[in-house]
């Protein structure tokens, strides 16, 4: 199996992912409820400059703009029947803007629905979703089942990306903050995550969004403890205030890149940003990497 | 008789809802009303529910099934109910604000609720500011609530509870959801800000106490 999610990962002790996407699109035009995934379509120079925009920043790895698309999130706007299309063009469009200078992964969230028995989606109808978002990301170089908060959702997206490509893949979950510790939606923690994903062979393991960075750190540190896997993590740039009708987040590029440089030590060999995160988090994320590769 | 609320309440707390329907209708065949049933056996077993899930001790797929065990014991109450008993506690109004199409957080405060008590009116997703005053028009809801999920949707939520508060000055509205804090509803002017589904039982509780 390839160590991390591409060849000759293991040269580099941190490498660099890039930050929220959601966010910058709303920025560019994205209304309140509108379909981000929608945008590989109808507004793709603009997922393209966004792109663009982390690799300049330095990015090695850069992420589709999917997070949403599969066919039953997608059914919200009516848009199922285009599932495959749009993230096959989003990969198109993340592949143009890295232009062989970053990595391209396959995004892809949860359903945003429950699974049965809990909830209404079956898990043939779930196993379907998955399998037709990834065919349309096959041509990406690995993929992320990511913002994931429940394992037994991620171990049905695995068989579905497994059963239409052999990509390394890496699962990143997301934590809630409980006063016993962090745990998932469901309740697992990062210990659980660990054990579970190991035995699912996955490439890396990581976690992602929730309510900043100190949280990621502690999660990490968790994870470490069970594995020897390479960790990723993308930490929300804390939780947003609305500041005279404007989300600001706590983190700026500087805070946020001092706090990063504890994720690494928690064990990260991945790093990068999650909401509110911007070119300009990434940027700066991009000095401490060198700084820590150059060390190493 | 006591043993057998007892029962009941062990059964909603273990999320049993096969065990429990055979308890509820001895406890009803020996002589317990429907609203001692309720009071003494399912929301004595919600309330214990509830703290756990907010303590951490308890996830969403336990509580879940605890919910399971209440709505179907609650079918086998509802027809009993005397004249002038109540079979809730109040009644909730709640939907996502416009632009927001995020229910799980939503309905899991719905389902809390429905678990202790309230009657719950589920105005679903993506909900403009006028479906909302027609339905406040048409339902008459103790609490309202509205959820929003996204940071850009925020600002739907505060031009809702605006609308809200201009036609009804004295509605109750309650606000939550993963960006929202207490300073935000505050600021919007909401009654209450509930940061997990446990703390708008809490709320609802306080709010409609001897009200």
């Amino acid at each position: 199996m390839t160590h991390g999610l591409f060849e000759g990962f293991s040269q580099r002790k941190v490498w660099l992912f890039d930050g929220g996407m959601g966010s910058l699109l709303q920025k560019r035009g994205l209304p309140p409820g509108g379909c981000p995934d929608e945008y590989n379509l109808i507004e793709p120079e603009i997922v393209r400059s966004i792109h663009r925009a982390y690799v300049e920043a330095g990015s090695d790895i850069i992420q589709t703009n999917t997070f949403g698309a599969n066919p039953i999130r997608l059914e919200m706007y009516g848009l199922a029947p285009r599932s495959k299309e749009i993230n096959a063009r989003a990969v198109v469009l993340a592949r143009g803007a890295a232009n062989d200078k970053a990595k391209v992964i396959g995004s892809m969230g949860p359903l945003g629905e429950m699974i049965e028995p809990l909830g209404e989606v079956t898990r043939a109808a779930a196993y379907d979703a998955f399998r037709i978002q990834a065919r349309g990301l096959v041509e990406a170089d690995a993929i992320n089942i990511e913002t994931a908060m429940s394992l037994d959702e991620v171990a049905i997206a695995l068989e579905a990306v497994r059963s239409v490509t052999s990509l390394p893949i890496c699962v990143s979950m997301t934590f809630n903050t409980t006063p016993k510790g962090q745990f998932t939606m469901m309740g697992e923690s990062a210990t659980d995550c660990v054990l579970a994903l190991e035995k699912q062979d996955v490439n890396v393991i990581g976690a992602n969004c929730g309510d900043g960075v100190e949280q990621v750190i502690e999660v990490l540190r968790e994870m470490a403890l069970s594995t020897d896997l390479p960790l990723l993590a993308k930490p929300n740039a804390g939780i947003p205030a609305i500041t005279g009708g404007e989300e600001v987040y706590p983190e700026d590029a500087t805070s946020f890149s001092k706090k990063m440089s504890r994720v690494v030590s928690a064990g990260a060999a991945i790093i990068g940003g999650c909401c509110g995160t911007t070119p300009d988090h990434i940027r700066n994320l991009r000095f401490l990497a060198d700084e820590i590769n150059a060390a190493a | 008789m006591k043993q057998t609320l007892d029962a009941i309440a062990d059964r909603i707390i273990s999320g049993d809802h096969v065990e429990i329907l055979p308890l509820v209708e001895k406890a009803l065949a020996d002589g317990a009303s429907a609203s001692t049933v309720l009071n003494g056996g399912l929301l004595k077993g919600m309330g214990v529910v509830g703290v756990r899930f907010r303590d951490g001790d308890m996830f969403l797929p336990e509580v879940l099934q605890s919910a399971r065990a209440m709505k179907l014991s609650m079918k086998i109450l509802e027809s009993l109910f005397l004249a002038g008993e109540h079979a809730f506690k109040g009644k909730m109004l709640i939907a996502t604000v416009k632009g927001d199409i995020h229910d799980i957080g939503k309905n899991l405060v719905s389902i809390m609720l429905q678990g202790n008590g309230y009657e719950v009116i589920d105005l679903g997703i993506n909900c403009t500011t006028d479906k909302f005053l027609q339905a406040l028009a048409d339902e008459k809801p103790d609490v309202c609530g509205l959820s929003a999920m996204l940071t850009t949707t925020m600002l739907a939520m505060q031009s809702t509870v605006a609308a809200v508060k201009q036609v009804y000055p004295k509605q109750l509205v309650i606000v939550g959801g993963a960006p929202v804090n207490r300073k935000f509803a505050q600021e919007i002017g909401a009654d209450d800000y509930g940061h997990d589904a446990m703390s708008a039982v809490e709320i609802l509780n306080a709010m409609l106490d001897g009200g």
